[in-house]
């Protein structure tokens, strides 16, 4: 019940999708930690999206949320003994409980006040975790998280472990396209085009809100605990407030409101430094210009360049 | 005839601007009530207050034998009373169908989950959907379906927000100035699809500026001035009022013509 302007949208996922099954047979061992951080950084971002891109909350906290997911599943996996196939999944529920109770108060915020807001949560995330020493282990991190596996297989190696995080990634975005299209999705969209009109057509804003960041930190929740499970480690740094921006850039540079637009942005964010070693620290020169071009001449991201192109040669679904 | 809303001593006051002042009114069952008045009369203030989105300075509401003063604006919306906007009010980044949809978001099962895995809400979607379909249909807006609303030109656009307000199939719909900006084809349009909801025995509450066709559909009229209601009648006994017309031309209009 997709409206047809999708279909190629569609039909182009699919395809990037299945061809990026065969990627590890031509990456090497460093580059697949960069791509296996693209994926987990592609579900953050995906997350990110229905808080910002869909309900027009501005919220600097996603980090914060990625951070709990890492901590969760590293203390159910290390001190607790769950295995990861169980801990992970809490680590999901955890994080969208804590995102609940946070929006629950936050949401009533709004604009640069909610932003503000959040960016207290990422901060105060990582001044806990720092600090409560017994649970978290402080500067040191929770270090000895296991890897990944299923009974009878582990997926110790980066190479193997691809494979997981992309079936997650898929799952993601199928489960995030689900709910774009439905009532629910609608109703997101909506309460940023307008707050007033979506009240008065039934839908409770403040219920959507919660859901729309609830169901960002869900995500967040399953990226940090992805990126636990693959590093064997986690400590503060890694979820800082600049993480929480760079998500943010991802999905503006991809496209705010589309979830590819979220999985291109994740994925061209990640690999940038690594195609622009060369210049060293003058990369960020680069980075900030192009932002800011996209800012201006893109508003809608990258992906409005493919739909651009694809109207150009004439196969827009329109 | 029964009285499906009835408004009693409503005020709302902005400081010390008092708005709508102790405003009573019961509008019958099936019956188009149109609210008039002169500009800044303090009407579109009086809808905002009945559909929750300004809280009341004082006075009730109650709508199909429940009080609702204050109650927040989506509860009231599924209660049945729903309402258009004065420059209406899209989501312009969905389809004309999407935002229709938006509007029967209440008779969906409230939770992510059941969004994610189908079911109840899929099912109940899909009888939404071909409902919102056959209102397009009527308000021939069917081959819009599914165009970005904004790419509708603005007549439409209104036509759009009427079938917002009507996918959920209310008991009471309240029509905030719907022939503003409206050419005279698409105001003939509009009296039709009025009249035909009537028909259906829906409840209309209809604010206009347009006396062509306040005086043509309705069938009881109430006119506000500064914020108070000062004549109540039928269209005939309206039009006769001397205090409506001082309001509308203000004192001395016996002799304007002179």
């Amino acid at each position: 019940m997709r409206p047809p302007r999708n279909r190629l949208a569609v039909a182009a996922a699919l395809v990037a999708f299945l061809l990026a099954l065969a990627l590890p047979a031509f990456v090497s061992g460093y580059g697949i930690r960069i791509l296996n951080l693209a994926l987990i950084s592609a579900i953050a971002v995906i997350g990110l999206n229905f808080a910002f891109g869909y309900a027009g909350l501005i919220t600097l906290a996603q980090a914060g949320f990625v951070g709990c997911g890492a901590y969760l599943t590293a203390i159910l996996s290390t001190t607790a003994g769950l295995p990861p196939l169980l801990s992970i999944p809490l680590a999901v529920v955890g994080t969208t409980a804590i995102g609940a109770a946070v929006g629950l108060p936050m949401l009533r915020l709004k604009g640069h006040y909610l932003a503000l807001a959040t960016l207290g949560f990422n901060v105060s995330f990582v001044i806990v975790a720092t600090n409560w020493k017994s649970v978290m282990g402080g500067t040191d991190g929770i270090s000895g998280i296991p890897s990944f596996a299923v009974p009878g297989f582990a997926f110790a190696t980066d190479h193997r472990y691809y494979y997981v995080l992309w079936l997650a990634l898929a799952l993601a975005t199928g489960i995030a396209w689900r709910i774009r299209y439905s009532h629910i999705g609608l109703a997101m969209i909506a309460v940023r085009d307008d707050e007033i009109a979506t009240g008065a057509a039934s839908v409770g804003v403040t219920r959507i809100k919660v859901q729309a960041f609830s169901l960002s930190a869900a995500y967040a929740g399953l990226a940090g605990a992805l990126f636990a499970h693959m590093t064997n480690f986690v400590a503060p740094d890694d979820f800082a407030l600049s993480h929480s921006i760079i998500y943010l850039a991802m999905l503006i540079i991809g496209g705010e409101g589309s979830i590819l637009g979220a999985i291109a942005g994740a994925v061209i964010v990640t690999f940038m430094p690594e195609l622009m070693r060369d210049l060293g620290q003058a990369y960020m020169i680069i980075f900030g210009s192009l932002m800011l071009l996209i800012l201006i001449f893109l508003p809608k991201g990258l992906l409005s360049l493919a739909a651009m192109a694809a109207r150009r040669i004439g196969i827009s679904g329109r | 005839m029964t009285t499906i809303l009835a408004v009693d001593g409503l005020s709302k006051s902005f400081g010390g601007v008092h708005a709508v002042q102790s405003v009573s009114l019961a509008v019958p069952q099936g019956m188009i009530f149109s609210v008039i008045g002169p500009n800044g009369a303090g009407k579109t203030t009086l809808i905002n207050v009945l559909t929750g989105i300004l809280p009341s300075s004082g006075g009730t509401v109650r709508f199909a034998d429940r009080t609702i003063t204050d109650a927040p604006a989506h509860v009231i919306a599924a209660a049945g009373m729903v309402r258009t906007f004065q420059n209406g009010r899209l989501f312009h980044r969905l389809t004309v169908i999407e935002n229709v949809l938006v509007g029967a978001h209440h008779r969906l099962p409230q939770s992510v989950w059941s969004a994610i895995t189908g079911g109840v809400a899929a099912r109940r979607t899909a009888e939404i959907r071909s409902r919102a379909r056959g209102l397009l249909e009527t308000l021939g807006l069917i081959d819009d379906a599914d165009r970005l609303v904004g790419a509708l030109p603005y007549g439409r656009q209104r036509m759009v927000e009427i079938a917002r307000a009507l996918v959920s199939e209310p008991k009471l719909l309240l029509l905030d100035e719907p022939a503003a900006g409206l050419n005279s084809g698409e105001v003939e349009r509009l009296r039709e699809v009025l009249l035909g909801l009537r028909r259906d025995g829906l409840t209309i509450l209809l604010v206009e500026h347009n006396m062509g066709l306040v005086m043509r559909v309705a069938d009881r009229i109430a006119v506000i001035h500064f914020g108070e209601k000062i004549a109540e009648g039928t269209p005939a006994e309206v039009r006769g009022d001397p205090k409506v017309l001082e309001a509308y031309l203000g004192h001395g209009y016996r002799h304007a013509g002179d």
